[in-house]
């Protein structure tokens, strides 16, 4: 004990000193590059899979050490991080100073807002650029230059279970919101406990369900000259259908704002949910429960969505460390068809480069997912190049739910002030 | 029993209470440390204290020396750890950041303004003071009772004793998560339950509506306050003497009588305690409302606290400047509180009494007290009132344990039983319990845990002891900013000063470190620690070192052979407070600590909770597993958790 008292003092005291002579900024200031003259890159990603056997950790290291392999003079730091925390995460490493040279996670702009990040022309080749498919590259830009790199997709088609619809007497899946409403009541009618369709407005995925239904009705989160619009009359109608059709009636969640996906996801596997809108991760939990499931597209007011809600998912480099040149061979590497393929393969995602789609297609072996890569071309987005979306969208998960429980037009309008704050501060 | 154990009863009921620390686990107050916010009476003008504690020729040495050897350990560690990350908070609330985490300038007061701008806030701030004071009035009245029942004798009181202090041993963000899928609408088997007796027509969204999620988050809040509180009061009834019951049934008192007049009163101090350290908890709770609504819907159940949180995804400086408010609020609640219940002059009162006692003993070791004789102590009981006694304490056990028992059995569904609302899966599966090994890093998880644990616990003692010496022996300058310092870190809870540990440990290059987290674990936790050994080394005679001292032995050797030993129980109790609370730990080892293979075990059992889906069986699984070693070390130690808080007063 004598003795480790005063090592811990000088834990302590180095501690402290080493506190009072950092201002700011900081951080190890090699920037990665190692006394032998290696670079490392360090590498953040979201990690897809829900247990350690299929961890994106092994997908990465995988990618890594095959790629240093081929490129002895880089090495490359994977750092893969739990969906929920990814984002927290970030945000304290940039906070910090402690900047990812390569990070792979759900969105972009807001880091555009600060430049910190690479234009895409300056870590793809030409080649890697173009074979990414153009609406997911378009989507990656912000005022016409493409920061983003999308890195998988995945699009969303209205699932139902067909035991549960036969059971009451639906032969096909509902085209619009009328007929969805009316096979909801017969669903519930025949299957008590059984929610006829899953609402979840929680604030896992709001801004996704919530966009899906406005585009049912023309609406969206913004207007035609892309300036936000989340309390059009549209969408403000949109809420008051979905208030009084399915949530009133008892058709849906009796607290959309508090349901999140998952929960409806679990419930839809376990034949509990008869309708829901999903994307491909839940083929498989579907399969694995044994819900014999139908997939169909999204209704809308007057008709089917003729563009569904894509989401993808994204890449992007860091200008702070300064590795531009390695970055650039890393992602052209990690861009390669055969990795990409792996990546979908194993978590059921949908492709965002064009050979890559064309494997996929092609091979046969997709038959579950042939519906999404059909509707993929003509996915449309959240305004994503908009710097100001992050926080737009976080208000949306937290608040927009409530529109079902109380008065849309009011919840909707306090959004819209929230976002146009969100606009001028950015 | 020893002189010294029997003494510092008085001191630990009194002073050195442990507590259900539910936000964050750091240990609790004592009585002597809210004197420092400004009171005249830590000891020193009470009269018959004050000469009791003068230095003598230790003291002098000690003075020669000056104190900073014995606290500058305490001192930086609370500077590295809890300082610095607090200069951090109040500087981000002056700061324009993206939310992407960049630093844009200086906002001066445009985030306090935004702050009290939000239409939120109002009825956050109203709610948070309704829930403070029902979880903490509702914590004390059921307490009480349970203190009163759980002091009877009855077959089996050791076990039930147990079981009340099995919600301690889990980490109250699982036990909250625990009570959400109870009360799931589709699989809840709290649903199904209150359907079956017929309470409700079907199974409801509680937790989605914030009219029904509040009683229900009130009710778990509660739940996992009542072990601490229980068992301070417990402590705090064994330090009646049983004369005094005596002397009241020689008057013919009635029991209610007996009750309010004597036990009541006497059992202030204790009481005391409990409001004080619940106070802080639940005003600064996190788990319960994260785990079960995260504020939802909008932040319509959140707390300030929950509200913090969640204005860190659309703007971190307004964050910070909630944090810093929130601060705030806690230091005007509780000078608020103590001026009211003037702790002040109580805790002069009880120091004299601790001290008075601790010489009393040496001369007389004869006084009967209560624990040590029953029969003596309480009016003969009816079998049927024993049996009504049994009944209540059992009934009351088995509460405490079924949600502990459902997680158990959740992790016994086979996967595609988990949207079953039975109470029983059809099948029983293992396989979570083998797969939850092989399919997740919890082996090494474990591992993590055991180092942090084990090692904060070391560390926080090694730093805490002498300054616990030095505090209680001398009266040196800056004694009181010293003991100011270990209340604020008490007030502090680590979810807002999350930013600035990540800074400063990444500036250190200590992210993915056990070290990390053991300097973390054992700063949150030095104030309990400070405060227990300080009570129970200023009951021990200074004449015993004096003695000591002309024997030869140096400071050093006085401290480890005359102060260690007769202050174990308080250190007893210092290590199981510590240990547990790091042992659940969650938000640190989660921010400091990236990799899977170096996150504790609250972290990699969250995991299970992925993108698409939550691993029911897995996670709680996980849990099960994480619950089993504390809750053996507490059925192994039950007693001494008691003894530490009575010192000695069971046999």
């Amino acid at each position: 004990m004598d003795k480790r008292i005063p090592a811990l003092l000088t834990v302590c005291a180095l501690g402290a000193l080493t506190l009072t002579s950092c201002g700011s900024g900081g951080g190890s200031s090699n920037g990665g590059t190692d006394a032998d003259g290696k670079v490392t890159l360090k590498l953040v990603a979201a990690d897809y899979g829900d247990k350690e056997s299929n961890s994106s950790k092994a997908y990465w290291n995988g990618v890594a050490t095959a790629f240093t392999a081929a490129n002895p003079d880089i090495r490359v730091d994977v750092q893969v991080v739990n969906w929920n925390d990814i984002d927290q995460q970030v945000k304290t490493m940039i906070q910090s100073g402690n900047v990812p040279d390569v990070l792979q996670t759900g969105g972009y702009a807001d880091k555009v807002a600060d430049d910190l990040l690479y234009k895409a022309e300056d870590v793809l080749s030409p080649a890697t650029r173009s074979n990414l498919i153009d609406s997911f590259a378009k989507a990656g830009q912000v005022k016409g230059v493409q920061y983003g790199i999308p890195f998988v997709s995945s699009a969303r088609l209205l699932f139902y279970n067909k035991a549960l619809l036969q059971q009451a007497g639906i032969a096909q899946p509902p085209t619009n919101w009328e007929e969805l409403r009316k096979a909801a009541e017969q669903i519930k009618a025949t299957a008590p406990g059984v929610t006829p369709y899953a609402l979840p407005l929680g604030p896992e995925e709001a801004q996704g369900e919530s966009m899906i239904w406005e585009l049912g009705n023309g609406g969206g989160p913004t207007a035609e000259d892309g300036s936000y619009a989340l309390n059009s009359q549209a969408d403000i109608d949109t809420f008051r259908w979905l208030k009084a059709n399915l949530v009133d009636p008892g058709l849906t969640y009796a607290n959309p704002a508090t349901t999140d996906r998952k929960t409806a996801f679990a419930d839809f596997a376990a034949g509990k949910t008869a309708m829901l809108d999903g994307h491909p991760s839940l083929i498989r939990m579907a399969k694995d429960g044994k819900v014999d499931y139908g997939v169909a597209p999204i209704p809308g007011k007057a008709g089917p969505l003729t563009s569904t809600l894509g989401v993808a998912d994204w890449m992007m480099a860091f200008k702070k460390n300064g590795h531009r040149d390695q970055i650039r061979k890393f992602l052209d590497f990690a861009y390669a068809k055969d990795n990409m393929l792996t990546f979908d393969e194993t978590y059921n995602l949908l492709p965002v480069t064009r050979d890559t789609l064309t494997a996929l297609t092609a091979g046969g072996n997709h038959k579950d997912l042939e519906p999404f890569f059909a509707v993929l071309p003509n996915a449309v987005f959240y305004p994503l190049g908009d710097t100001a979306w992050d926080v737009v969208s976080a208000e949306l998960k937290k608040s927009i739910g409530s529109a079902v429980s109380g008065d849309p037009a009011k919840v909707l309008g306090d959004l819209q002030k929230k976002a146009q704050d969100a606009v001028a501060n950015k | 029993m020893t002189p010294a154990e029997r003494t510092s009863a008085h001191d630990t009921s009194a002073k050195g209470t442990p507590r259900k620390a539910p936000p964050r686990k750091a240990p609790p107050l004592t009585l002597s440390t809210p004197t420092t916010l400004g009171s005249p009476a830590d000891g020193s003008p009470a009269p018959p204290a004050a000469p009791r504690r003068r230095p003598a020729p230790a003291g002098a040495r000690a003075g020669r020396l000056g104190p900073l050897p014995w606290i500058a350990p305490a001192v930086l560690l609370i500077l590295a750890v809890v300082l610095w990350p607090v200069y951090e908070m109040v500087r981000t609330s002056f700061l324009r950041i993206s939310t992407s985490g960049f630093v844009r300038g200086s906002a001066g007061l445009d985030k306090y303004r935004k702050l009290f701008g939000e239409a939120d806030l109002g009825h956050v701030l109203l709610a948070t003071v309704a829930w403070t004071v029902a979880v903490v009035g509702l914590t004390m009245l059921i307490s009480l009772g349970l203190a009163q029942l759980f002091d009877q004798r009855f077959p089996g009181r050791r076990f039930a004793r147990w079981a009340l202090l099995v919600p301690w041993a889990a980490s109250v963000l699982m036990t909250a998560i625990g009570f959400r899928w109870m009360l799931d609408r589709t699989a809840g088997v709290l649903n199904t339950a209150m359907t079956d007796l017929g309470l409700i027509d079907g199974p409801r969204d509680w937790l989605g509506d914030p009219a029904t999620a509040w009683p229900w988050m009130v009710s778990v809040a509660v739940f996992v306050s009542l072990p601490f509180t229980t068992y301070t009061l417990l402590a705090g009834l064994q330090t009646v003497p049983a004369e005094l019951y005596e002397a009241a049934r020689v008057d013919g008192a009635s029991r209610w009588q007996t009750y309010r007049r004597i036990t009541l009163p006497l059992l202030r101090p204790a009481f005391l305690v409990g409001v004080v350290i619940n106070l802080i908890n639940v005003f600064n709770s996190f788990p319960v409302i994260w785990g079960m609504t995260r504020g939802g819907p909008s932040s319509d159940t959140a707390t300030t606290t929950v509200f913090m949180y969640q204005l860190k995804s659309t703007d971190i400086g307004e964050s910070a400047a909630m944090s810093v408010v929130n601060f705030a609020l806690v230091v005007l609640m509780v000078l608020a509180f103590l001026k009211v219940s003037r702790w002040s002059r109580e805790e002069g009162c009880v120091h004299r009494k601790a001290e008075e006692g601790v010489h009393a003993e040496h001369r007389r070791p004869t006084t009967t007290r209560r624990g040590a004789c029953p029969g003596v102590a309480r009016p003969a009981r009816s079998a049927g009132q024993a049996l009504a006694v049994a009944g209540a304490a059992w009934l009351l056990a088995a509460l405490f344990l079924l949600p502990y028992l459902e997680m158990a059995v959740t992790a016994l569904r086979p996967a595609d039983e988990l949207r079953d609302a039975g109470y029983l899966p059809r099948h029983f599966a293992w396989s979570a319990f083998v797969d939850v090994w092989r399919e997740s890093t919890l082996g090494g998880n474990l591992k993590v845990t055991l180092l942090v644990a084990g090692g904060s616990t070391v560390l926080a003692l090694l730093v805490a002891l002498p300054a616990a010496y030095c505090t209680a022996r001398t009266r040196y300058r800056g004694r009181r900013l010293f003991l100011l310092l270990v209340l604020v870190t008490q007030m502090f809870q680590p979810t807002s000063l999350l930013v600035g540990l990540y800074r400063e440990f990444y500036r250190l290059d200590m992210l993915n470190s056990v070290w990390t987290l053991i300097l973390c674990n054992a700063a949150f936790n030095l104030a309990f620690a400070v405060w227990i050994l300080t009570a129970y080394i200023s009951a021990i005679p200074v004449e015993l070192e004096e003695a000591a001292m002309l024997d030869g032995l140096g400071r050093l050797g006085v401290l480890r052979r005359v102060v260690l030993p007769l202050a174990m129980p308080g250190v007893v109790t210092a290590v199981i407070f510590t240990f547990i609370s790091a042992w659940n730990e969650f938000v640190m080892g989660l921010t400091l600590s990236t990799e899977p293979r170096s996150q504790p075990l609250t972290v990699g059992i969250n995991s299970f909770i992925g993108n698409y889906t939550v691993e029911w069986n897995y996670l709680f699984a996980g849990s099960v597993v994480a619950i089993v070693p504390v809750v053996v070390l507490f059925a192994l130690i039950e007693r001494h958790v008691v003894s530490g808080l009575t010192a000695g007063s069971l046999k």
